[in-house]
């Protein structure tokens, strides 16, 4: 029992050695869309088999942002915002989802980095952090309208990878919104993220959304379609792997106008400082003063 | 009338026509400090002469922040800054300001803003530059340090400002003072020298100087308060069209007095109108004239 005690302290002494160093802390949300043949680039290039076609260009955004402590105490804090709105075609035409590439490289010895970046089929963002009071986050964010045939259905998807240093189970959840807006007759949201015990700190994960639009979002002040959501508007499927898919179907015998939209976010976790450590250390403690009485016997009788 | 219509088309058209091209930019503050020897370096290095003595380091900071807009319209925010707090005494406990700091910020891109703020002895800067529209920047250098000051004396500080900036301006000077402000500060005397832009009330870059009269000893926070009363001349100033500013600060009591000064030098760029604002202001003009010519107005500087 004493070894036992001494083994424990000797663990909880090194993780507190631990959070005094340096610690590399990363994480990153990655997603690769499978071809989506379904829809056709426009209007006018729709093949045999296709049930629908893009009507919008890609539309993307993305930021990372850095926050890095000089050993001499001086910070610094830097944001970069990309949009696609005032890139050209060569940019935002074709196949989702787009490209362009933004990395904060680090500026110093220790120093974060974070990267987000828009490829034809790739979304991803990442960031990494060496220091406790360093922050850094990072979204890659796409979105595209389309139009999909009366009885119709159409999928989106891929395979979401999510890295983080810290121990996290990936977790799923889904919710539709019917009604949303005037403009938007069902909105299905599914997330997949990195889950924690503490659901105090931020996290890593893919967003992906589709909406049922009741309005050519081409043409904001044209009348609206009176489209009714219904219980069946989406599906989704996720496994443990990452793999993702979100489908919408057009349950009606018009046209369909829809949307999907996929963030891939991830932001640093706070390192827990060393009094927290302390903490956690005294909590050890009393925990294991608090088992010993009940651990004894069941020792004895092994024996 | 017409005439003098065509001339403020004109003149409208100008300012245009330079608000549409790119435009170098930049505003800076310097202060020189005049030699401070009538306070000591600290209690136990007091000359013949001294009035007083510092009583704390020298705590300095300083911040630059800058906004870009790259070529494909991608923004850039960032922000850097320093502080005197965890730096040695070596750095922090020689004559104002502290040893030399100089914080710039790394090349963004071509066009983008620079920025730059430091301390050193006797001086602080703070300064920017700006070459595109629509990109923003702004700086400050600040310090602060704590004295004792000996009964019925007074502890002057005095300098030399410069002001830069690519704007026509004047420069102009305020002071108030604010009596018994809080529990631990019994009187402050605020200095500004600033530079007037225009007929505009804002002010771009300056500096300020602030003077504190302390109702506690400021190194140990928990301490009594001293009783210590406001006066009507508890501080004298003085500045000039060249720049020279001074603020004295006066202990009427037969005492020790605990006090401070604070020096802060800030710049901060002028938002350069975009040709569509100009559009704007114009029509509103244009709105103006024929509103005051259709109700007979005489015209609005005769």
């Amino acid at each position: 029992m004493t070894t036992r005690s001494i083994l424990v302290l000797a663990a909880a002494l090194s993780a507190f050695g631990a959070a005094g160093d340096v610690q590399a802390h990363f994480g990153s949300a990655d997603f690769r869309l499978d071809p989506m043949a379904e829809l056709a680039l426009d209007a006018g290039s729709r093949a045999p088999g296709s049930v629908g076609h893009w009507l919008t260009p890609n539309e993307f955004s993305g930021y990372t942002t850095v926050k890095y402590v000089r050993p001499n105490h001086s910070s610094m804090l830097r944001q970069d915002h990309y949009d696609s709105s005032t890139l050209g075609l060569a940019q935002t035409g074709g196949q989702p989802f787009g490209r362009y590439e933004r990395d904060l490289a680090p500026v110093g010895d220790k120093a974060p980095t974070a990267s987000s970046v828009v490829e034809p089929g790739r979304l991803h963002a990442h960031w990494t952090v060496q220091q406790a009071d360093d922050d850094a986050n990072a979204s890659a964010r796409w979105k595209r309208a389309f139009v999909l045939d009366p009885n119709s259905s159409v999928t989106l998807s891929g395979l979401a990878t999510l890295g983080l240093s810290l121990p996290s189970t990936p977790s799923a959840s889904f919710e539709a919104h019917p009604h949303w807006t005037r403009q938007v007759a069902n909105m299905g949201t599914l997330s997949y993220f990195s889950d924690y015990s503490d659901p105090m700190v931020r996290s890593n994960g893919i967003l992906f959304i589709g909406r049922i639009l009741n309005q050519d979002p081409t043409q904001p002040g044209s009348p609206f379609l009176g489209r009714e959501p219904t219980a069946d508007d989406f599906a989704c499927s996720t496994d443990a792997q990452g793999h993702v898919s979100l489908t919408i179907f057009n349950r009606s015998s018009v046209s369909m106008f829809g949307s999907f939209e996929i963030e891939a976010f991830t932001s640093a976790i706070p390192v827990p400082e060393p009094s927290t450590w302390a903490a956690m250390l005294a909590g050890l403690g009393v925990l294991a003063w608090r088992q010993s009485p009940r651990r004894r016997p069941a020792q004895g009788e092994g024996a | 009338m017409k005439a003098r219509s065509i001339l403020v088309l004109a003149v409208a058209l100008a300012a245009f026509g330079t608000a549409g091209a790119a435009q170098s930019l930049f505003g800076s503050v310097d202060f020189r400090l005049d030699p401070m020897t009538d306070l000591a370096r600290d209690a136990n290095s007091r000359t013949p002469g001294s009035v007083g003595y510092w009583l704390t380091p020298n705590e300095f900071s300083g911040s630059t922040t800058v906004q870009y807009r790259w070529p494909d319209q991608s923004t850039t925010y960032l922000q850097e800054s320093y502080s005197s707090r965890g730096m040695s005494p070596q750095e922090t406990r020689g004559q104002p300001f502290g040893e030399p700091y100089a914080l710039g910020i790394p090349a963004l891109g071509s066009q983008a803003p620079t920025a730059s703020s430091s301390v050193g002895p006797g001086q602080m800067h703070a300064g920017w530059t700006i070459e595109q529209d629509g990109d923003d920047v702004n700086v400050s250098t600040q310090w602060r340090r704590a004295f004792v000051l000996d009964p019925n004396s007074s502890v002057t500080l005095s300098g030399l400002v410069t002001l830069g900036l690519s704007l026509p301006w004047t420069p102009a000077a305020s002071f108030f003072a604010r009596p018994g402000w809080s529990a631990e500060s019994v009187n402050s005397g605020h200095l500004s020298y600033y530079s007037k832009y225009s007929d505009t009330i804002m002010d771009y870059n300056g500096l300020r100087f602030v003077a504190n009269i302390l109702n506690r000893d400021p190194t140990r926070p928990g301490s009594p308060l001293l009783g210590r009363e406001a006066g009507p001349d508890d501080f004298a100033y003085a500045t000039d069209a060249q720049g020279n500013v001074s603020l004295t600060i006066f202990n009427h009591a037969n005492e020790s007095m605990f006090g401070s000064f604070e020096v802060l030098a800030y710049a901060s760029a002028i938002p350069v109108p975009e040709p569509s604002m100009w559009a704007v202001m114009l029509a509103g003009l244009g709105v103006l004239a024929w509103r005051r010519r259709a109700a007979g107005a005489p015209p609005l500087s005769s």
